[in-house]
């Protein structure tokens, strides 16, 4: 074989800091699990945040409110990626109720725990909590009606991954309800070359 | 593919601030270099609706 026919490792094997970036994100959200945001307050219908329990309140970290913009109905299979606290999980939980099943996907554990004892507070229990990440989601094709996600597509390395991803575990005519960031002009490079810059 | 946007909302320095990403290293510098004008809505929350065919 000559060397041409070589595929070289290249000086990093994180592509363009892919890695760097989802454990900036998975240390910054780490560190806020238990810790009080008012988020929520700004987001979500009185109505919405009176069935929820105070902790899925204070730990909702999305940026708009999919639920409500998603017109659920009994019976759907919805999935909730990056579902954190699991505000979202719980609410679209509720709104599929009594047959539909939520699914709460995230790629820290502990987080999944602490949404997991929200939902037993809420008593919610057409819900599941799934371990994984949103560019590699364990479900199998074609087994959701709606997917939904709250601020979380913008902190991923890869989001034609993510959609692709999203894609694929929908039905057909399945609907994709996504909250997120967009910006319009430009910031000063200070700011988007900081992590948070993945923020948009 | 049936693409829609939905609901939209300022999304200023404010909000950055409430969320893990936003050091406050950084929320000093974004209230130092942008111009306090821009500061409510640099900028916005947006819901996206898809529906696969």
């Amino acid at each position: 074989m000559s060397d041409h026919q070589h595929i070289r490792a290249p000086a990093s094997d994180d592509l363009l800091g892919q890695r760097t970036v989802r454990d900036l994100v998975r240390q910054a959200y780490r560190a806020v699990i238990g810790a009080r945001s008012s988020v929520a307050e700004r987001l979500y219908d009185p109505s919405q945040l009176a069935v929820l329990p105070r902790g899925a309140v204070e730990q909702a970290l999305g940026v708009g409110n999919p639920v409500r913009a998603a017109d659920l109905g009994p019976g759907e299979v919805v999935v909730d990626l990056g579902c954190g606290g699991g505000i979202d999980t719980i609410l679209a939980a509720l709104a599929v109720a009594p047959d539909g099943r939520a699914i709460g996907l995230d790629m820290l554990p502990e987080m999944l725990a602490v949404a997991a004892r929200h939902a037993a507070e809420a008593q919610v229990t057409n819900v599941e909590w799934v371990q994984g990440e949103i560019e590699a989601i364990p479900l199998p094709d074609a087994s959701a009606d709606v997917a939904i996600s709250n601020g979380v597509i913008n902190l991923s390395p890869r989001k034609s991954r993510a959609f692709a991803e999203i894609y694929r575990i929908l039905r057909s005519g399945g609907r994709m309800v996504v909250a997120d960031i967009i910006v319009d002009e430009d910031l000063p490079p200070e700011v988007v070359t900081s992590a948070a810059a993945w923020a948009g | 593919m049936d693409i829609r946007r939905g609901e939209e909302l300022p999304f200023g320095v404010d909000e950055c601030e409430q969320y893990p990403l936003f050091t406050p290293e950084l929320i000093a510098l974004m209230r130092r270099l942008i111009p306090p004008q821009r500061q409510p809505a640099v900028a916005r929350s947006v819901v996206f609706h898809a529906r696969k065919p």
